[in-house]
């Protein structure tokens, strides 16, 4: 999270003060990262897409609850992260996987070409490999390696303690390392 | 510093990857790898590992992801309020005045077209006089302007009130129902046929013009009036057949007046016998009495006259003075008035 507290404290506090601009701001500001989260966890646009749309209007929603002890980005990690496990354990996903992500790239030319194609594959490799993950290894992964959240962040998105952070993080980069050892040096 | 297990070395790779060691934690591993080659290629591998995920891709949320968000966000109460009640008003108040306008056409076009509503509201409390039982009927109507402010009729009123009951009553075989039904035909009659004939042998009229005029002259006489159809109805015979009402034949003006129930039969030798005629109707007006009925058979006028009971020693006293006077019958002395029939003749 590159925001700082005293962004998210001005943001927050225009947001509480009826800020048409803040909200559209807020979410300007946080969509990617929310939306990569939804799409890593759930492996579909669309899905992801939902998922991230509910996150916001959610935090909207709930704007008055927000204590500001943690982060804006954590908050909605948090609301993002429990929507797509709940999305997982209910078992009644409409779209079952899954999105070739390296699909939505434009392809390259010349000798870019190869490495382009090769960047595609590694990508692709890698979705698979996170998506295979076990979910509650993949949120760490996914909120740790690619989000660059601190172990207490994640702790506090997933309301888990350090010492399991730590344990699923270990053992899902584990399980990436045995799926990439192709990609590997 | 105890020896290390290569498992327990590797546990630390997350945490060294994540410079998250202490510098207790840091030494050992890194004196592990340098003396154990397994390790050392098993954590190039897993910080290479966690390498190709930090230099993945950053994902994008699709074109338009804000626009959808703020177009799903829920406006503000005061926003929703603002939408539901204070926006629409230009649009609602021209809506609910073309209603009213609407609803209030459609009701004049009704009532304009409803004859019904119209007389209705002109005179509410106007009481129907079509039918000629109307006065005999104790209800809340009460008489229209245009009639004389005639005083409402009890309910008893409309029993018998002659001297000489109906036959039928007499007999005790015909209820009260059957004398009322008896007695209405007759008092029709009378109201249309015999009042244009009195009235100074104008022709017959139909019978709603005769009506309508009847109803006009019986205005100022009022209770007099009233008086008369109850004396028409103690005469009335109860199983009278209804008369023809606009019949000018003689014969059927006889049969007509023979079914009244007359007490005397009088008969009146006169030499002029509209003088005679003049004569008796102002002698039974100042008795108190009615003439009834009137006909013409031949050379002899026929009158049907109603007074009181007490009156009729008067009365009879004033024939006598006009001229020779035969009688025949007395009637029920008891009753309040008696009805005769009077022939004029040479």
């Amino acid at each position: 999270m590159r925001e700082g507290l005293t962004d998210d404290a001005l943001l927050v506090g225009r947001l509480r003060a009826g800020d048409a601009r803040a909200f559209e701001e807020l979410v300007t500001t946080y969509q990617h990262r929310v939306f990569a989260v939804a799409l890593r966890m759930l492996s579909n646009r669309a899905e992801a897409e939902e998922v991230a749309q509910e996150t916001f209007l959610r935090a909207h929603r709930a704007l008055a609850e927000f204590r500001g002890e943690a982060r804006l980005g954590t908050w909605l990690y948090a609301i993002a992260s429990r929507l797509c496990l709940n999305r997982l354990a209910a078992g009644s996903r409409r779209h079952e996987r899954s999105d070739d992500l390296a699909l939505s790239r434009a392809p390259a030319e010349g000798a870019d070409a190869v490495g382009a194609l090769e960047r595609d594959e590694l990508e692709a490799a890698l979705h698979e490999a996170v998506a295979a993950l076990p979910e509650e290894r993949r949120i760490v992964v996914i909120l740790r390696d690619l989000e660059g959240l601190s172990y207490e962040e994640i702790g506090e998105v997933l309301g888990v303690p350090l010492n399991t952070v730590r344990t699923r993080l270990h053992r899902a980069r584990l399980d990436l390392k045995a799926k990439l050892e192709r990609w590997l040096p | 510093m105890a020896a290390v297990t290569c498992q327990a070395i590797r546990d630390l790779f997350s945490a060294r990857v994540d410079d998250a060691l202490t510098a207790q934690e840091r030494t050992q591993l890194d004196a592990h790898l340098a003396t154990c080659a397994e390790c050392a290629l098993e954590w190039q591998r897993f910080e290479g590992t966690v390498g190709l995920l930090r230099a993945a891709a950053p994902t994008r949320a699709p074109v338009g992801f804000v626009d959808r968000v703020l177009a799903a966000r829920p406006q503000p109460w005061y926003r929703r309020l603002a939408r539901g009640a204070l926006v629409p008003w230009p649009v609602k108040l021209p809506l609910d005045a073309a209603a009213i306008v609407l609803i209030a056409g459609l009701a004049i076009m009704i009532f304009q077209h409803s004859p019904e509503l119209q007389q209705a509201a002109r005179a509410p409390q106007a009481v129907p006089t079509s039918t000629p039982s109307g006065s005999k009927q104790p209800g809340p109507a009460t008489p229209p302007a245009a009639y004389a402010p005639a005083p409402p009729v009890p309910p008893s009123a409309t029993a018998p009130v002659s001297p000489t009951p109906p036959v039928a009553r007499r007999d005790g075989a015909v209820s009260d129902e059957a004398k009322e039904r008896a007695a209405q035909p007759t008092l029709t009659e009378l109201r249309r046929e015999p009042m244009g004939k009195l009235d100074g042998g104008r022709p017959v009229e139909s019978p709603r013009a005769a009506e309508s005029r009847a109803k006009k002259a019986e205005a100022p006489e009022g209770g007099a009036r009233q008086n008369a159809e109850q004396d028409l109805r103690a005469a009335a015979p109860p199983a009278a057949p209804p008369a023809v009402a606009a019949t000018p034949e003689k014969s059927g003006e006889v049969q007509r007046l023979s079914s009244f129930r007359v007490d005397v039969q009088a008969r009146l030798a006169v030499s002029d016998r509209e003088a005679a005629e003049r004569a008796v109707r102002d002698l039974v007006g100042r008795a108190g009495g009615r003439v009834l009925a009137r006909t013409d058979e031949g050379s002899t006028t026929v009158l049907i006259l109603a007074v009181p009971r007490d009156r009729w020693e008067d009365v009879r006293g004033g024939l006598q003075a006009l001229g020779p006077l035969q009688l025949e019958g007395r009637g029920d002395d008891a009753a309040r008035q008696l009805v005769f029939t009077l022939r004029l003749a040479r």
